[in-house]
């Protein structure tokens, strides 16, 4: 009978939540390849290899410039690690990618070989947030990706509840909304309608690479490349799909949840 | 089976040259197309290759008892075209599009509205189906919905709490991958067929290989295909678990509903850790599979796949014993074996009513030409038949990968892919987890993609949806629609 | 009666005289006769009031004595006036209800300047107020039956005043049946009583069932049961009642639910419990059975229904049946000898009489000033009237509140008096009917939740969201006349409901009369703050309390509201519509959508039937048209009043057989009726 089998069940198996934050991150798949890091110094002036075989031309070299990989549009297909000759783009492993400011998702400056990881929400907003944020979620033109990985936070393993972050039904009872997909016009109306509803002060998110540039996509007439084209942006979290411990890393930095500092590792 | 047909049969994954497939003067074509769908074949593609100024009408069967395709084409027309509508309701959806991307009128079609085109305002503008009566009111729900879901417009027509007619409205996600993929395949192409339906990603990514290495005359290596098979099967496991545990959600059964969650979880990661991204991307390419597993990574995996499955059956087990559950599943968005043939139904929803049919079993290509899976069917049609079938491709599905991961045949995984043939079509089918993923590839005089057709199993599904809502109570609108689990954006393209 | 209220009595009278007079003098000059008219018959309400009140309040120095209003050149015929407790407690209904009715009208009627005679109107208004206090006031049959017979024809005339719709003159005339015959039944009943008694007056009908015998009381007790019960609208009897009183004007409707239905409670009263003597058992648990059973079906009825007015007026039926409850009841109680719990119930009985007058008129002067606004009775096209007619939703809410019996209104006081009789019930007598006093305490509380669905959908629908066509979309504010009506008996409903204990006074002459009981000593407690139910397990009720406990805790929100509000920013948004284009009227809930789940659930008794057409073109998955109707029958009409009269009709064409044409056979018909007088004379 149902009942018992799964009261007993719960109680063989205790509680399924990871320990993070409190404890070590659980580990991404090994070939996941997690952030890039550029090194420009090692870049030969002459190869252009990485900027013919990016699908998204997220990899600028403009001339007497180093190279400029935008992580923002860039999908994670890793072309560019295989393709590169001297090893100047890596891949690291770390799964921290949120950034507040979207030119902060730009490598290959000689200070920016990392990503600058994002800081908390101000003094005011982290007083109304830090311990409660409801989100809506808005679904402009997304494939169902950042979608899957960002419900899969509200499951057990992750518990996104227990750091008072909810997804809410209606904008009228969220803080901000999280935004995932490029945007397509024909959502325009429907996405100025929901940030419209939501109750100032509100936040923005954008998840995954197609919320923060137009994704594989870019460059379509059928939609606006992203979020910033029609609202201010607050957090972007670049990958695609982001994995849920991305995204869940991004929430907890922008409520200032996490204790560790910032920056590079 | 050898029948008389004025089509050209192919067999699923093989290209032909431009030419070789028949034309006929539109009349004909449209009537040919009426006798085969008469004779019970089923529609697989339907769509308009534009020659200059005019339109030629492409239509790709499926003779499932033939275990073969068949293709056939217009000659070039322009202005409107008897709808095959009037008569064969299947086509509707094809008829729509042609006439929104080509702008070429179906005559006497009974329902025709706009498939994804915005008006200034989105989509789902224009009149909407209204019932007449005084006591009728309408429920207008969407483009954003109460959950992290993709969006999409439902309007219903009620009388108190029992629907009498739903109409959908697409087209929100529309992104342009067709007319972005003509005169490729660029660099972005393939990055493209992955997110067109981001949860169906290898599916979708195998039948454009399989598309694009039919034009170019070869065939992946075993190896690949073998790789390929085992994870659509993965594909498959975590969506069905996904949505059994979704269903449950939806009944209010929570035991089923947060272990699902957590086991979909774990599926996502055995695709993961084959290519490193939860949902395939990167695993499938033109020509094979990029990325090689080594016997200590295989073996991983059927250990990790061994708990997933002992867990899901157990969560499953307790679903099907709760008599609540059962109260609300069954004779729950009931749809007839007839009615499923009639509109075209595909995928678990079509096996669900009874249908036998499943890609891998009617058009076996790749590796389900040595390997088969068997045919899950539940002849009721309601919720209960929808999640029943679903139960049953995880349990198969399982022991197919237990059984295909004792036998892992040697060699390369990829191998270059040779130049596509120019002035030729290829079809590629696939049976995606919703059901039967359709892409058809037509090559211009230099060899690049002059149209390419992609059509997921949602474009026939969704109105099966519809359907199934008629006389039901509204609250029971979101058990349906999960059971159904169609993709927005794999319609919207 | 002392001097100065029969002086008051007598003015109050003459003033709707008067205002008869003067509405036909200034007929006209239609403004004129408006004034003249209504604002008479307002004074004469308002006379009417003070004279009850005072007359109830001087309480145990009243002393009953009948005055010859006139005996003419006829023998025989008087026309005997006697107004005691009873007959005052029920002017004190006429007065105060025909006042909030007289001042609402001096608005209403201005839509029917230059389409209809308004000095006709007001002229057939005092008239009927007039006959209507006569009725209540009568001393002997002569009076009684006279006032009785002018308020059925001039409420006939009311009725049919939009007479140019066909659906008004038919109503007219199944009013004017149904009238005759309850006057019919009535006048057979009191023949009875009066063969017993050998004279006409009231007076000596006083105790005359001692006189008959059991066979003879009991056939006067169905009559009279028949007779008033089809005047106050019992199942099976009531189907007149929501014909006639949607298609008059929305006043005369207010004034015929709210005051002519209670002639047949007072005949009730009047006769069941002074005239017919000791009441056997089975005659209070008939009047309970049939009080349950309209209880439920009026309420039932009532949410099916999408016509304003009409769903009103099966209120009325539900309210008359919790009303005979409590009737009921008391005649069991007195039965069984327990006179103390007898008056309990009829307190609560005449308590929700005052209360079904005042909250039932209110709603239907609602329902006239929104019928005046919209132009349409149907719900279905109303929709967002309380942006637009704030105070005619305001008091209609609270009409709405008090008929739901929520606290601290009213309506609760007075169930809650009949939960008290009933639940005390079931210990007075060993017999099986003692179980008819949970069992209709359950049914009690099942009406009131169905009123409250009931009048949820009937707010709601009319006022809320937004309007769904173009007459809610233009409608206005009603005018000020129109305000005052419905503000008197708001705060009528308002008072009623927090000052129980100071009503109940005025109640004590009553019961002393009628069951030598005066409760209202053992009702009150804490200094008039509290009702308690009369036994030490009745329990204790303060509305009164309840209200001050509201108004203590508002100060809370309201400060939280001050402090906080001020540094918040406001901004007014349309409602969340999912990311649409927009909201349409089209998607607000329909009237019989919101009821159909409790038809379904009562399927039995409404028997619906559903007609959905569908039509097509080519394929029946894409209809080009698809229609859905759905009808419910009409029980009591097709099951008992039809065959009723195909018997009647069938059984006149036999008889017809005697009309043979033949001068020969009608001269043997005279020959043998004579023959057998002669006979039956020896």
């Amino acid at each position: 009978m149902f009942v018992q089998d799964t009261l007993l069940n719960r109680l063989k198996r205790g509680c399924e939540t990871m320990a993070y934050p409190k404890g070590a991150a659980p580990a991404l798949p090994d070939r996941h390849g997690g952030a890039l890091r550029v090194d420009a110094a090692r870049c030969d002036a002459k190869c252009g290899a990485c900027v013919t075989v990016c699908p998204t031309e997220a990899i600028a070299r403009p001339a007497g410039k180093p190279v400029a990989l935008d992580l923002g549009r860039c999908i994670f297909c890793a072309e560019c690690v295989t393709v590169c000759p001297t090893k100047a783009i890596t891949r690291t492993g770390d799964h921290r990618m949120a950034v507040r400011r979207r030119e902060d998702l730009v490598l290959g400056d000689a200070s920016k070989e990392q990503v600058r990881l994002a800081q908390a929400l101000d003094e005011k907003l982290r007083r109304l947030f830090g311990r409660s944020l409801r989100l809506r979620q808005v679904s402009a033109a997304g494939c169902n990706a950042c979608e899957a990985d960002t419900n899969v936070l509200g499951t057990i393993g992750w518990d996104l509840g227990r750091f008072g972050i909810q997804f809410v039904a209606s904008p009228r009872h969220a803080d901000g909304l999280l935004i995932t997909g490029p945007v397509s016009k024909n959502m325009e109306l429907a996405l100025k309608k929901t940030y419209a509803a939501v109750p100032d002060p509100k936040i923005v998110i954008a998840v995954g690479a197609c919320a923060i540039a137009g994704g594989p996509f870019i460059g379509h007439p059928q939609h606006h490349n992203g979020t910033s084209a029609l609202l201010p942006v607050d957090l972007y979290i670049p990958g695609c799909p982001p994995h849920p411990l991305t995204i869940l890393d991004g929430l907890l930095r922008l409520l200032g949840r996490l204790d560790e500092p910032t920056g590079i590792r | 089976m050898k029948r008389d047909t004025p089509f050209t049969l192919l067999t699923n994954g093989s290209a032909l040259s431009w030419s070789d497939v028949p034309e006929w003067p539109l009349t004909e074509f449209l009537g040919n197309v009426g006798a085969e769908l008469d004779r019970g074949e089923r529609l697989s593609g339907l769509f308009g290759v534009p020659e200059g100024d005019a339109l030629r009408i492409v239509a790709v069967l499926a003779f499932d008892a033939g275990n073969t395709l068949a293709v056939g084409r217009s000659q070039p027309f322009s202005g409107s075209f008897p709808a095959l509508t009037a008569t064969h309701a299947q086509a509707h959806l094809f008829e729509r599009e042609i006439w929104e991307q080509h702008g070429v009128v179906p005559e006497n079609h009974p329902w025709l509205k706009p498939v994804r085109k915005d008006h200034g305002a989105g989509p789902a503008v224009g009149d909407f189906f209204r019932v007449d009566g005084s006591e009728i009111h309408e429920v207008a729900v969407g483009p954003v919905h109460a959950g992290i879901i993709e969006p999409g417009h439902f309007r219903f027509q009620c009388a108190g709490e029992e629907v009498l007619h739903l109409e959908i409205a697409l087209g929100f996600q529309h992104r342009g991958i067709e007319e972005a993929v003509t005169g490729g395949p660029h660099r972005a192409t393939v990055y493209q067929m992955e997110t067109v339906a981001g949860d169906t990603t290898i599916a979708h990514t195998t039948a454009y290989a399989n598309a694009l290495e039919a034009l170019a005359g070869t065939e992946a290596p075993l190896r690949a295909q073998w790789l390929r098979a085992i994870a659509l099967e993965l594909e498959r496991l975590a969506n069905h678990t996904g949505d059994l545990g979704a269903l449950a959600g939806d009944v209010a059964f929570l035991p089923t509903a947060s272990a699902c969650g957590k086991i979909r979880g774990d599926f996502l990661n055995l695709t993961a850790l084959l290519c490193g991204n939860r949902f395939g991307r990167g695993l499938v390419r033109p020509g094979g599979c990029p990325l090689d597993c080594d016997a200590e990574r295989l073996s991983q995996l059927r250990k990790r796949l061994e708990t997933a499955l002992a867990e899901v059956q157990q969560a499953a087990a307790w679903l099907w014993d709760a008599a609540s559950v059962r109260t609300r599943f069954e004779h729950t968005g009931h749809l007839h074996a007839k009615q499923a043939a009639e509109i075209g139904l595909v995928g678990p929803a079509a096996r669900a009513c009874g249908l036998v049919r499943d890609v891998r079993f009617d058009h076996p290509t790749g590796w389900h030409r040595f390997a088969q899976v068997p045919v899950s069917v539940w002849p009721d049609g309601d919720v209960f038949a929808r999640a029943r079938v679903r139960w049953l491709e995880i349990q198969r599905s399982g022991d197919f990968l237990r059984e295909q991961l004792d036998a892992v045949p040697e060699g390369e995984t990829m191998a270059p892919l040779p130049a596509l043939a120019p002035n030729s079509l290829a079809v590629a089918l696939v049976e995606g987890w919703r059901g039967e993923v359709c892409h058809v590839a037509l090559t211009g005089v230099d060899g690049t993609l002059r149209r390419y057709k992609i059509t997921d199993p949602s474009f026939h599904n969704w109105t099966g949806l519809a359907l199934a809502l008629r006389n039901q109570a509204i609250s029971d609108f979101p058990l349906c629609n999960k059971s159904f689990n169609l993709s927005y954006c794999g319609f919207d393209l | 009666m002392m001097e100065s209220s029969a002086i008051l009595l007598t003015f109050t009278l003459w003033v709707y005289v008067a205002g008869m007079a003067g509405a036909l003098l200034f007929q006209r000059a239609e403004r004129l006769a408006n004034a003249v008219g209504f604002g008479l018959a307002a004074l004469g309400g308002a006379c009417g009031v003070v004279f009850s009140v005072s007359s109830l309040a001087a309480g145990q120095g009243m002393t009953i004595t009948p005055v010859t209003l006139w005996s003419g050149p006829i023998p025989g015929v008087r026309f005997v006036v006697e107004a005691d407790a009873l007959s005052c407690f029920f002017v004190l209904v006429v007065s105060l209800v025909g006042l909030a009715i007289s001042v609402f009208s001096l608005g209403y009627v201005r839509t029917y300047y230059g389409r209809k005679n308004v000095g006709v109107m007001a002229c057939v208004f005092n008239a009927l107020l007039l006959v209507t206090t006569l009725v209540f006031i009568a001393g002997n049959l002569w009076m009684f039956l006279i006032a009785w017979e002018l308020m059925a024809l001039l409420a006939y005339g009311m009725v049919s005043f939009e007479h140019e719709d066909r659906e008004t003159r038919q109503a007219g005339v199944l009013f004017f049946i149904m009238s005759h015959l309850d006057a019919a039944c009535v006048l057979l009943g009191f023949l009875v009583l009066a063969q017993a008694a050998g004279g006409f007056s009231f007076a000596s009908f006083r105790g005359i069932g001692a006189s008959l015998s059991p066979q003879q009381r009991d056939v006067a007790f169905v009559l009279f049961v028949f007779g008033f019960g089809i005047k106050a609208g019992i199942v099976p009897l009531h189907i007149w009642l929501p014909v006639a009183h949607p298609v008059a004007p929305s006043n005369i409707s207010a004034l015929m639910s709210g005051v002519l239905i209670k002639t047949g409670i007072y005949g009730l009263v009047r006769v069941c419990f002074e005239f017919l003597g000791p009441p056997p058992m089975w005659w209070g648990a008939s009047l309970l059975a049939v009080g349950t059973v309209s209880a439920v079906l009026g309420v039932l009825y009532a949410l099916m229904e999408h016509d304003l007015k009409r769903l009103l007026a099966y209120h009325s039926i539900e309210n008359i049946g919790i009303i005979l409850m409590g009737l009921g009841a008391s005649l069991m109680f007195l039965h069984t000898g327990h006179a103390v719990l007898a008056s309990l119930a009829l307190i609560a009985g005449l308590y929700h009489t005052i209360n079904h007058a005042t909250f039932k008129a209110l709603l239907f002067l609602g329902a006239g000033a929104v019928l005046h606004a919209t132009h349409t009775r149907n719900m279905e096209e109303m929709g967002g009237l309380a942006k637009r007619m704030r105070w005619t939703a305001l008091f209609f809410l609270v009409g709405a509140v008090a008929i739901s019996a929520l606290p601290p209104l009213n309506g609760f006081v007075s169930e809650w008096l009949t939960y008290q009789s009933l639940l005390h019930g079931f210990g007075t007598t060993t017999s099986l009917v003692r179980l008819m006093f949970p069992l209709g305490g359950a049914m009690l509380a099942l009406t009131g939740a169905l009123a409250a669905a009931c009048f949820v959908k009937a707010f709601g629908i009319t006022f809320l969201a937004q309007p769904r066509s173009d007459h809610a979309r233009d409608a206005h504010e009603a005018s000020l006349p129109m305000l005052i009506g419905q503000g008197v008996l708001t705060a009528a409903c308002v008072f009623l409901g927090l000052f129980p204990t100071v009503f109940l006074k005025l109640l004590d002459p009553i019961t002393l009369q009628l069951t030598g009981h005066q409760l209202s000593q053992q009702l009150t407690m804490a200094n008039g703050l509290v009702l308690s139910g009369v036994a030490a397990q009745g329990g204790t009720v303060s509305t009164l309390g309840i209200m001050l406990m509201f108004g203590c805790l508002l100060p809370v929100p309201l400060a939280l509201w001050a402090v906080f509000a001020r540094k918040a920013r406001t901004r007014i948004a349309p409602t969340w519509d999912c990311g649409q284009r927009a909201l349409t009227p089209h998607m607000e809930y329909t009237a019989t959508g919101f009821s159909k789940p409790l038809r379904m659930i009562f399927k039995a008794l409404f028997r619906p039937r559903r007609e959905v057409q569908r039509e097509y073109d080519f394929s029946p998955y894409f209809a080009t048209t698809l229609r859905f109707e759905s009808h419910m029958e009409e029980v009591f009409l097709t099951r008992i009043y039809r065959p009723v009269n195909y018997g009647l009709l069938r059984l006149s064409r036999r008889l017809r057989a005697l009309q043979a044409g033949s001068l020969q056979a009608y001269l043997i018909y005279i020959f043998v009726t004579l023959v057998a007088l002669l006979l039956f004379a020896l």
